[in-house]
């Protein structure tokens, strides 16, 4: 990919994976859901649920599955008011951005 | 390197981080590659990043979300650490126009390569820095507690000194004005009286009251000063003083 992910982008979309499950989601299924839109590698996102999760965005618990522990993410209510900063956000900055491509292609 | 190795290594690797932590690290991991379907044996080459990697990219988070996030929210620091792996292979592998077409986000990676390194060059820094203050500190304790001491009985002489000198000024103006006051007015009238006997030992005692009254004034007028510059000023000066004091005391703790 030739944009790099800053941290706040991929916060942003980790909370918005996550925030797509009413019951919570766990850190494989997170990593491919994200992974489908930007390429991070797999072990990029512990660091990121740990930090969303010790700024109180995110929620975990565990749950047995199959005779072992599996932990859950969920979003919680101030992961939810961070996820609606960054779609404001994203959306002014994109359609900046969109808008001076579109310009230079009219132009050009 | 297979699973097992890969869960080991790691552990090894996090051997400093809380112990909470690093159980939460390896059962992320491992949870992550139970679901990823591997067993014991298999490898997790191709799914998970080198575990020397994934220790440091999970220390710098730690460090920066203790530090404010300040190197992380500015340039994607963790982020960019991540990409440049595999950034890495592709310029290796002889694909040089690639290195040219991506000159114009030259900046950028740039600006990763050089924040990506000095972290953990200028943590470590940090603690030892940190380390060796708290062994002078350890060392220079029994030296500090003796200056301190001698500091304290010092500053306290000093107090008590200036405290002696302003009872003194104080206690001693009002006691002159007094004294000279009603002393020079006594005086005066015991004149009055000796004049009737003897005119001029009447008059060497009216001019010695004279004096003494003359004296008495100047006191009154050095009390009041004293009264009404002196010590609100004084009074001031201490209230700022410990104010500044507890103040900058906030601050430090702070």
């Amino acid at each position: 990919m030739v944009f790099n992910t800053g941290a706040a982008l991929l916060d942003a979309i980790v909370l918005s994976v996550v925030s797509k499950e009413k019951d919570g989601t766990y850190g494989y299924k997170i990593t491919q859901d994200v992974r489908q839109v930007i390429d991070i590698s797999e072990s990029t996102l512990y660091p990121v649920l740990r930090r969303l999760q010790k700024d109180e965005c995110l929620e975990v618990y565990d749950v047995q599955f199959g005779g072992r522990n599996r932990r859950y993410y969920k979003i919680t209510a101030s992961g939810q008011a961070q996820l609606n900063l960054y779609r404001c956000e994203w959306k002014s900055y994109s359609s900046k951005i969109t808008q001076l491509f579109e310009k230079e292609e009219l132009n050009g | 390197m297979i699973r097992v190795e890969f869960l080991k290594r790691l552990e090894y690797l996090l051997q400093d981080v809380d112990e909470k932590e690093r159980e939460d690290i390896l059962a992320y991991y491992n949870d992550y590659l139970d679901e990823a379907g591997l067993s014991d044996k298999d490898s997790v080459d191709g799914i998970l990043d080198a575990p020397e990697k994934i220790a440091a990219s999970i220390r710098s988070s730690m460090n920066s979300s203790d530090d404010e996030k300040i190197q992380f929210s500015e340039d994607g620091f963790r982020d960019i650490s991540m990409e440049q792996e595999e950034k890495v292979p592709d310029v290796y592998s002889g694909e040089k126009k690639e290195e040219h077409r991506e000159s114009p986000w030259r900046d950028y990676s740039e600006d990763g390569h050089t924040h990506h390194e000095p972290p953990e060059v200028k943590n470590d820094g940090k603690l030892g820095k940190i380390i060796l203050i708290g062994i002078l500190c350890v060392l220079a304790l029994p030296m500090l507690l003796g200056l301190g001491g001698a500091a304290l009985g010092l500053s306290f002489g000093i107090l008590g000194t200036i405290f002696g000198v302003l009872c003194a000024l104080i206690f001693g103006s009002a006691g002159c004005t007094i004294g000279g006051l009603v002393g020079g007015i006594a005086l005066f009238v015991m004149s009055i009286i000796k004049m009737t006997v003897s005119v001029p030992q009447g008059l060497l005692m009216m001019g010695i009251s004279f004096l003494m009254l003359a004296a008495g004034i100047i006191c009154l007028l050095i009390t009041i000063v004293i009264f009404t510059r002196l010590l609100p000023w004084l009074i001031r000066s201490i209230v700022n003083v410990f104010r500044r004091l507890f103040h900058r005391k906030e601050g430090g703790e702070a």
